[in-house]
């Protein structure tokens, strides 16, 4: 078996007296999408939030690309190629689509200030091969006609798509997406499952998905990780995780 | 005039018994390095150069006939205006082999029975929707499904997928080792070898396959070049599709022969960004996308603040006026160009469009001289897709009402075209087609042939003295007059509605009747704003409607439209009804569409008067109130009749 993309062990995180998370474990290997659901307050978010950096585990590691990152800072592991989206928008609105797209390559650019002031031709060469980057991932995710549109113009649904560009612009080798379908319409979410499915089929790219929309969860993912008061209560594929009891009980049930 | 001879065309660029690729290779050889085609991808136009073109065509020809097409097979095509198809058209025509081009949004069963009737070899499908609708088929005899875009094919693992990437890249080796097999099979194929089937959509039964041949294509496009003035290199901007006769025409034989440089948008979504970019030279659309354009202009409009509207209404109406009494530009009328319609013409991306054409009947002169009004040079094109291009507004005529006059055709393919009007009123294509029939139906194509060699084209026309068509109707709806004589309902029935003091008219003719007339629904607005300027009183609307003033402007209005007929069928008499058509009534449908068979009955003692030759009539007419009570109440009407 080859080695995972991202492998999280024995996480354990408490604030104060509350334990967000009680000894989770994650594996996320090439090309493989993995959702993880749970109730309110199950502690998909902390688990999030460990992955990307934002909190330091009390104990358990995380390992991405064969190198243990549980002490690396978010701002690093996102220079290592982990790209992540939020709730809600990450979005410049007063700027266009294009625009957008290219400005989540800063991680990338190498020129300086001033090389972009003067337009000197290390800056001009970076931005035309940035620029051609970019109208691939706007071509990916079929926004040609609305390149130059101001992205306040936009409805939700297409900024989140926007967003989903900015996130590609990191050339990531993982992308966490932290509810993406929140506030989506049945088509919104429709088209946004299908661009998830084609950055894994196209791009080669593993997905961790927190998401509440069961049916998309269901529909998508090649592994559902099941959580509930801080811990794992169960993993595996959708139609596995569908028929258990504990998940039933725990959370399917309820809806 | 019941017969109207063509001229030969003096456009120096003819097909001299080329075919399509024949022609391809000989333009690549004047000017190898010259732009033919442009694609937008990622936000910039991407060329190929004639000579580039070429390569593509003689790869994937290469790639085809390896995969065993070959003279007479059938390749299928279904996709959006790309470049790719274009490039594999022509390839398939240097095989000697034969296109079929599907619209993007046919449905599967319709694939399934082209398919089937055309007995294609290979499919080409643009994307996975496409790809969706031939999987989802059982018993086809397809061999083959070339795609274009492979997104979301993947996991496809159906064995007669292939990619067009694959099939360029071995097609490239295998014409690299073999140089002269392009050549050589380009010598077997002759102008009259088949190169397109074009399924016209019949409105009963299944479609039918018109046989289009490269002389079809190459005498149609001479027309279009030598009729309109298409210069070389002309920027044309591929839009309608290929599975309608007029782009193979346009985009794909005239490409050849002007030779134009052939634009490709990005994708449909950006078709108007991309038109606005480039201004093509240009443009064939349909009637309805014309109408498309004009109303997006006008709820823009609508969407502006007053002054901005008033200042395009103002221009408008000085363009109009500019236009109705053909005089030179005004003072006003330059102003209102630079003030408004260079800038409309920008949005629409007509700025540079020196052919600007309407391909079909039916576009109102209404939109017409809308668009004339914005400075664009709007012509009217006519033709079918058995018989091709018969006429349009050649030169600096262009009578909205009429479909212009016959087309040159390509002094080194044939005769000049010629029709006649049948008794009917039916045109006749007497020659100048280039009709093979349809494929795979020999009775059906023989239904078309007169005793005397022509072919019926099924329109009713009328030739002015100006030698120009006016387009009637299709002759299965046209109704007839006791004496025999054509009446063109809906023709006159639409001009008599363009007249601002008639808001409907019903045209009573059919075999009963000796003579046509009219029942007329007066505008009670207008006529009511025209009575009170005239100090003319009146209270109701059955009283605005009999007055004098009120009957002498309807007059001239049928009169107007008379003009426009042959003596046969003027419209002799009319009534101005005393009450308006009423969709509660029955006598409209919501759409306004007129009940006929209810208005003859309601209004049946006018009608009688009328043909009573009765100078007028008190009608009787049933009338439903709000309140759902019905009463009859007694009008006086006049019958109006038209002088000789």
């Amino acid at each position: 078996m080859t080695a995972p993309v991202l492998e999280a062990r024995g996480l354990e995180l408490s604030f104060g007296a509350i334990q967000a998370l009680r000894d989770v474990s994650l594996r996320v290997d090439a090309a493989m999408i993995v959702s993880v659901i749970g109730p309110n307050g199950a502690g998909k978010s902390s688990l999030l939030n460990c992955l990307s950096g934002f909190y330091r585990p009390n104990s358990g590691t995380i390992v991405f690309e064969s190198q243990d990152i549980t002490g690396l800072p978010g701002h690093r592991r996102a220079a290592a190629g982990m790209a992540r989206t939020f709730q809600g928008l990450q979005t410049y609105n007063s700027m266009t689509v294009r625009e957008n797209v290219l400005s989540g390559f800063h991680t990338s650019m190498r020129g300086g200030l001033l090389d972009a002031f003067l337009y000197w031709p290390r800056g001009a060469r970076e931005e035309a091969a940035f620029t051609e980057e970019a109208e691939t991932i706007i071509e990916f995710l079929e926004l040609e006609e609305l390149r130059d549109t101001v992205v306040g113009e936009l409805g939700y649904g297409l900024r989140k798509r926007v967003d989903l560009g900015r996130a590609l612009a990191v050339r990531p080798k993982i992308l966490i997406m932290d509810e993406p379908m929140a506030g989506m319409n049945a088509d919104e979410k429709g088209d946004l499952a299908r661009f998830i499915l084609d950055i894994r089929e196209a791009r080669r790219i593993p997905v961790v998905l927190v998401e509440h929309d069961m049916e998309v969860v269901m529909d998508i993912s090649d592994e559902v990780v099941v959580m509930d008061w801080g811990a794992v209560i169960a993993k595996g594929r959708p139609d596995e995780v569908r028929r258990d009891e504990r998940v039933i009980a725990a959370y399917l049930g309820q809806d | 005039m019941h017969s109207l001879r063509g001229a030969l065309g003096k456009d120096p660029r003819t097909a001299q018994a080329r075919t399509l690729p024949g022609l391809l290779r000989d333009r690549a050889r004047e000017k190898p390095d010259t732009v033919s085609m442009r694609r937008k991808h990622h936000g910039v136009w991407r060329a190929w150069s004639r000579g580039e073109v070429l390569g593509q065509v003689r790869a994937l020809a290469a790639a085809l006939a390896a995969l065993g097409v070959g003279r007479g097979d059938v390749v299928a095509m279904i996709s959006e205006n790309i470049v790719e198809l274009y490039w594999l058209e022509y390839a398939v025509l240097s095989l000697g082999a034969r296109v079929v081009c599907m619209y993007p949004d046919v449905t599967a069963r319709e694939v399934q029975f082209i398919l089937n009737h055309s007995r294609a070899k290979i499919l080409v499908a643009e994307d996975q929707e496409q790809v969706d609708k031939a999987l989802s088929l059982d018993g086809l005899a397809i061999e083959r499904i070339v795609f274009v875009d492979g997104r979301g094919l993947w996991h496809y693992e159906d064995g007669r997928l292939l990619d067009i990437a694959k099939l360029l890249e071995t097609g490239r080796g295998v014409d690299a080792a073999d140089p002269q097999r392009f050549e050589a099979r380009l010598g077997t194929i002759a102008p009259d070898d088949v190169a397109a089937l074009c399924y016209t959509s019949g409105t009963t039964g299944d479609p039918k396959a018109v046989m289009l041949t490269h002389r079809y294509l190459l005498d149609n496009a001479y027309r279009v070049m030598a009729g309109f003035g298409v210069p070389e290199n002309a920027v044309y901007l591929s839009y309608i599709s290929p599975a309608w006769a007029a782009e193979q025409i346009t985009g794909l034989a005239l490409a050849l022969l002007a030779p134009m440089v052939v634009h490709f948008a990005e994708k449909p979504e950006t078709v108007q960004t991309d038109l606005r970019e480039l201004g093509p030279q240009v443009l064939l659309f349909t009637p309805r996308q014309w109408e498309m354009m004009a109303s997006a202009v006008q709820a823009n409009m609508l969407d502006a603040d007053p002054v901005r509207r008033g200042i395009y209404d103002w221009a408008v109406r000085v363009r109009r006026r500019m236009l109705k009494q053909g005089a030179g530009t005004s003072l006003a009328g330059w102003l209102a160009d630079v003030l408004v319609m260079k800038a409309i013409r920008d949005n629409l991306g007509l700025k540079r469009a020196a052919v600007a054409l309407s391909g079909g009947s039916g576009l109102s002169a209404e939109i017409f001289t809308l668009f004339h009004a914005f400075g664009v040079r709007l012509r009217n094109l006519y033709g079918s897709t058995e018989l091709g291009l018969l006429a349009g507004h050649t030169g600096e005529r262009f009578d909205p009402d009429t479909m212009g006059s016959l087309l040159p055709t390509d002094p080194s393919i044939g005769e000049p075209i010629e029709v006649a009007v049948a008794n009917s009123g039916e045109l006749i294509a007497v020659q100048g087609t280039h009709f093979l029939g349809y494929f795979d139906d020999e009775a059906s194509g023989a239904k078309m042939r007169t005793a005397e060699g022509g072919y019926r084209t099924g329109d009713v026309v009328r030739i002015t003295e100006s030698g120009e068509l006016v387009f009637f109707d299709r002759l299965k709806d046209m109704r007839r007059l006791a004496t025999g004589a054509p009446v063109p309902l809906q023709f006159v029935e639409n001009h008599l509605r363009a007249s601002p003091f008639i808001k409907d008219a019903m045209v009573l003719a059919d075999e009963r009747r000796p003579f046509a007339a009219a029942l007329v629904n007066i505008d009670a607005e207008i006529a009511g704003r025209f009575a009170e300027n005239r100090g003319l009183a009146f209270g109701t609307f059955a009283e605005l409607s009999q007055l004098g003033a009120v009957r002498e402007e309807v007059g001239r209005a049928i009169a107007d439209v008379n003009r426009r007929l042959d003596d046969g069928c003027h419209v002799r008499c009319f009534a101005t009804l005393p009450k308006e058509l009423d969709a509660d009534e029955a006598e409209l449908t919501r759409s306004r569409k007129l009940r006929r068979e209810k208005i003859e009955a309601s209004y049946g003692d006018i009608v009688a008067a009328i043909y009573g030759n009765a100078a007028d009539c008190v009608a009787r007419i049933p009338v439903r109130y709000r309140d759902g009570t019905e009463a009859v109440i007694n009008v006086n009407v006049a019958i109006n009749r038209m002088e000789p």
